[in-house]
């Protein structure tokens, strides 16, 4: 039954770069909180630094499921397997990104006015980090049940959206010189609540893998 | 085999003169029910 060994082959090696990829995404992730819990400067440059090799890694997951598609002509699972692939590719991108803008908060926000929003901040950051890793845990097997799992969390993510979102608002209404900084504060809320947004498109398509139906996992 | 799958509406796949899976060609050489199917237009076997 074993046949197209260099076919199977492509594809697990599309597989553990994905999975090296989202490795480098959660520690870029963590790195950044890391960075902004200690007001280090160094750290959040080296997350910054570092979101061209996570942007590098999706060109070349791209290349390898281009090839793999032309020279081997995929169908069914294997052909749903390589377009997840290209797309939890551009996920995890966008997660990279995030995590950049994380790290950059460290210039952008006092350490005064972040000590205030820290705690909630690192409460979304953390629901993120572990979804992020679970939604990766779930990919090895294609495993859908875990996935809808993990994109159920993102509903926790949303409401300390909204809670911040009122904290900042408030704080700029009292303190109107606040405003540029509450700003970057409000960019970076919404990008973290996005983060939970790209783990939750990351399960759906691991569930269009599994099943080849496209499930709205938080409508 | 993909000439099969961009020419037709419908496809069915026999085995040993048994339908084993017929429908739509979209869903033949996009999501198979039967293994069988699968492992075949994928080249796994036949």
């Amino acid at each position: 039954m074993e046949k197209r060994i260099h076919y199977q082959q492509q594809i697990r090696g599309i597989h553990q770069e994905i999975l090296r990829m989202g490795v480098l995404v959660e520690e870029s992730l963590r790195k950044a909180l890391t960075a902004v819990k200690t007001q280090n400067r160094e750290l959040a440059s080296g997350v910054i630094e570092s979101d061209a090799r996570i942007d590098k890694m999706q060109l070349e997951i791209e290349e390898r499921c281009t090839v793999a598609i032309a020279t081997e002509q995929p169908v069914a699972t294997d052909l749903r397997e390589i377009m997840v692939a290209i797309k939890i590719a551009s996920d995890l991108e966008r997660i990279g990104d995030h995590a950049r803008h994380l790290a950059r908060a460290v210039d952008r926000v006092s350490p005064e006015l972040m000590n205030e929003s820290f705690p909630i901040i690192e409460s979304m950051a953390e629901l993120g980090i572990s979804m992020v890793h679970d939604s990766l845990d779930a990919y090895v097997d294609l495993d859908a049940e875990r996935a809808r799992s993990v994109a159920s969390r993102d509903e926790q993510i949303d409401a300390l959206h909204h809670d911040l979102y009122a904290r900042i608002i408030g704080t700029m209404k009292e303190s109107p010189e606040l405003v540029d900084q509450g700003t970057s504060l409000v960019f970076l809320n919404r990008f973290l609540e996005r983060l939970g947004d790209h783990v939750t498109n990351i399960c759906e398509w691991i569930v269009y893998a599994r099943t080849g139906k496209h499930p709205e996992l938080n409508p | 085999m993909q000439q099969a799958g961009r020419v037709s509406d419908q496809t069915a796949f026999f085995l040993n003169g048994v339908v084993v899976e017929a429908g739509s060609t979209k869903e033949i050489f996009f999501n198979p029910r039967e293994e069988r199917t699968e492992a075949h237009i994928s080249g796994r076997f036949g």
